[in-house]
């Protein structure tokens, strides 16, 4: 008997319950009541509790979310539930300690594209008057760098249309320098860091690559202070290390959407937090410190246009969603003789269903207020 | 999102492939009844679109190795007695119930890697791709588990 065979016979008197089945379906198909049986114990969430407190019940049955993520990703309470559902969401279980301080990972919404991540630091001792600083940071995928990634201690602060407030609502607060006060530290002394780094121009899908993050060292800085006032008092290196999960769900399309200045849209890919452009792109050479097109037309920068609006398919309009990000190839001052491609990545500041997605909106020129003078709609195809 | 129909045939012919994983990952039976669930739960609201059976299987294990991930940071998971659960299941032979002993008392995470090498069928790359781990990894753990189960396991091996 060969060891498989062995193997086989000694794990096959294991059995998923023969009503299992049954259970989810009748889970999944009630819509008054819904009934969660949990190894025998019974949880029962009236649908009226939660339409009325649809964010607070539901959000109590799963992990809280980081209040930083939920903030850079404009999610809002109602949302919280649903997403816990979806790939986008992993806690991997790693953490790191030095000096008497622990960093672990609390929450990472990962795509194809983009990671942002929410580390809970616990351990370091921030008196009044001060915030917390973390030191060197460092970011790799698969052991390469990762593009532009961003570290920030999460303040609870938002700028708002009508002014600074904290998450609660109420104004921010002011010292007499007229600095917004954070509330950086939580109740238990905790306090949150959120990294965001995309690995767009390193891979294709992100999902399953090893992320390492790096923070070298921690310490405090009055509010409002200069980088000279920083003081460290935890030395690390805290490093946490974890293969990337997350949401493997892109939506692709190939085009040949002639756009402005000779720029031919060849290709879109779209992921919940993460879009790419590629572009055929004419020669271009510099005239008097200028890249033109064959036909004369200056284009000031590389990337000659503005992406105005990610246009769905029930109407919504999301204006000012793409983020940090990249773009290439590089163009020495002599520019390049020969039409050429163009990729353009970014992160988006929302999660999106991509097969939901309609039409991109691109502007060109200036035009009053400062918005682009053109507009060019392209749909994307079912 | 599937029918019905497409849902149970689906849920019928992998649930216990997740309730075997599960089940090696927590040594809980109620903790991997809630796995299963919970996998199948996410499959019947999933609006992904799967390249056949083997997509689902293979998306379903992965589910359920996350699930189970975070059980670990629960501190209600508590795994139970091996023997409490081997006395429960009824073994063609005693020398199969003290091989499946033998693989519970294994670490977790070797458990894992035998129970989707031996029982599931799956390659060495499709168990790093279900597990989040290295191929390189699941090698290793393979070859661990099967130093420790010398006494049951023995053919000459290669994992590649």
């Amino acid at each position: 008997m060969t060891d498989r065979e062995k193997i086989i016979k000694a794990l096959a008197p294991l059995h998923a319950s023969d009503t299992a089945v049954q259970e989810v379906l009748e889970m999944a198909e009630q819509r008054n009541n819904h009934t969660m049986k949990k190894s025998g114990r019974t949880i029962l969430i009236a649908a009226v509790i939660a339409v009325l407190f649809i964010g607070t019940a539901l959000a109590a049955t799963y992990p809280s979310w980081s209040p930083g993520l939920q903030r850079l990703l404009r999610i809002t309470d109602g949302e919280l539930a649903a997403l816990e559902e979806t790939e986008l969401v992993s806690r991997p279980p790693v953490s790191d300690t030095h000096d008497g301080v622990t960093i672990c990972l609390e929450q990472a919404v990962v795509d194809g594209g983009t990671a942002i991540v929410s580390l809970r630091v616990e351990g370091l001792d921030v008196p009044e008057g001060q915030i917390p600083v973390p030191g060197q940071t460092l970011v790799t995928i698969d052991g390469e760098n990762a593009d532009g990634w961003g570290f920030s201690v999460y303040d609870d602060l938002l700028w708002e249309a009508e002014g600074v407030v904290y998450s609660d609502g109420t104004p921010a607060e002011q010292n007499g320098d007229g600095v917004y006060i954070p509330h950086a530290i939580r109740e238990d002394g905790s306090f949150e860091i959120d990294v965001y780094f995309g690995g767009l121009s390193r891979t294709d899908m992100l999902v399953g690559k090893e992320i390492t993050i790096v923070v070298d060292r921690l310490g405090v800085a009055p509010i409002g202070g200069t980088p000279n006032d920083r003081v460290w008092t935890a030395e690390g290196p805290w490093e946490l290390t974890w293969t990337a999960e997350g949401s493997e769900t892109v939506r692709e399309w190939t085009l040949n959407e002639p756009l402005f200045y000779g720029i031919t849209l060849t290709g879109v890919k779209l992921s919940p937090i993460s879009l790419r452009l590629d572009f055929a792109y004419p020669p271009l050479t510099n005239i008097d410190g200028t890249f033109c097109n064959e036909d004369g037309q200056a284009f000031v920068e590389l990337e000659p246009f503005v992406l105005a609006k990610l246009v769905m398919k029930d109407g919504t309009e999301y204006t000012g969603i793409f983020a940090g990000g990249s773009g290439g190839p590089e163009v020495d001052n002599d520019g390049l003789a020969e039409p050429f491609s163009y990729r353009y990545d970014r992160t988006l500041n929302r999660v999106i269903d991509p097969d939901e997605a309609a039409a991109l909106v691109f502007g060109v020129g200036n035009g009053p207020a400062g918005r682009p003078a053109e507009y060019y709609t392209v749909t994307l195809p079912d | 999102m599937f029918t019905r129909e497409e849902f149970t045939r689906l849920a019928e012919m992998y649930k216990d492939a997740v309730f075997r994983l599960a089940y090696s990952l927590t040594k809980n039976r109620a903790d991997a009844d809630d796995v299963v669930q919970n996998a199948l739960l996410r499959l019947y609201r999933s609006d992904k679109r799967f390249d056949g059976d083997e997509h689902v299987r293979n998306w379903l294990l992965r589910v359920a190795a996350n699930e189970c991930r975070m059980l670990w940071r629960s501190t209600r998971h508590r795994a139970e007695s091996i023997d409490d659960c081997a006395d429960t299941l009824v073994f063609e032979d005693r020398y199969y119930g003290d091989l499946f002993r033998a693989i519970m008392a294994l670490d977790a995470k070797y458990r894992a890697v035998i129970v989707l090498y031996y029982y599931e069928g799956y390659a060495i790359g499709e168990i790093a791709q279900i597990l989040r781990v290295p191929p390189g990894t699941v090698g290793t753990r393979l070859r661990r588990a099967r130093d420790i189960l010398r006494d049951y396991l023995t053919e000459a091996y290669q994992y590649d």
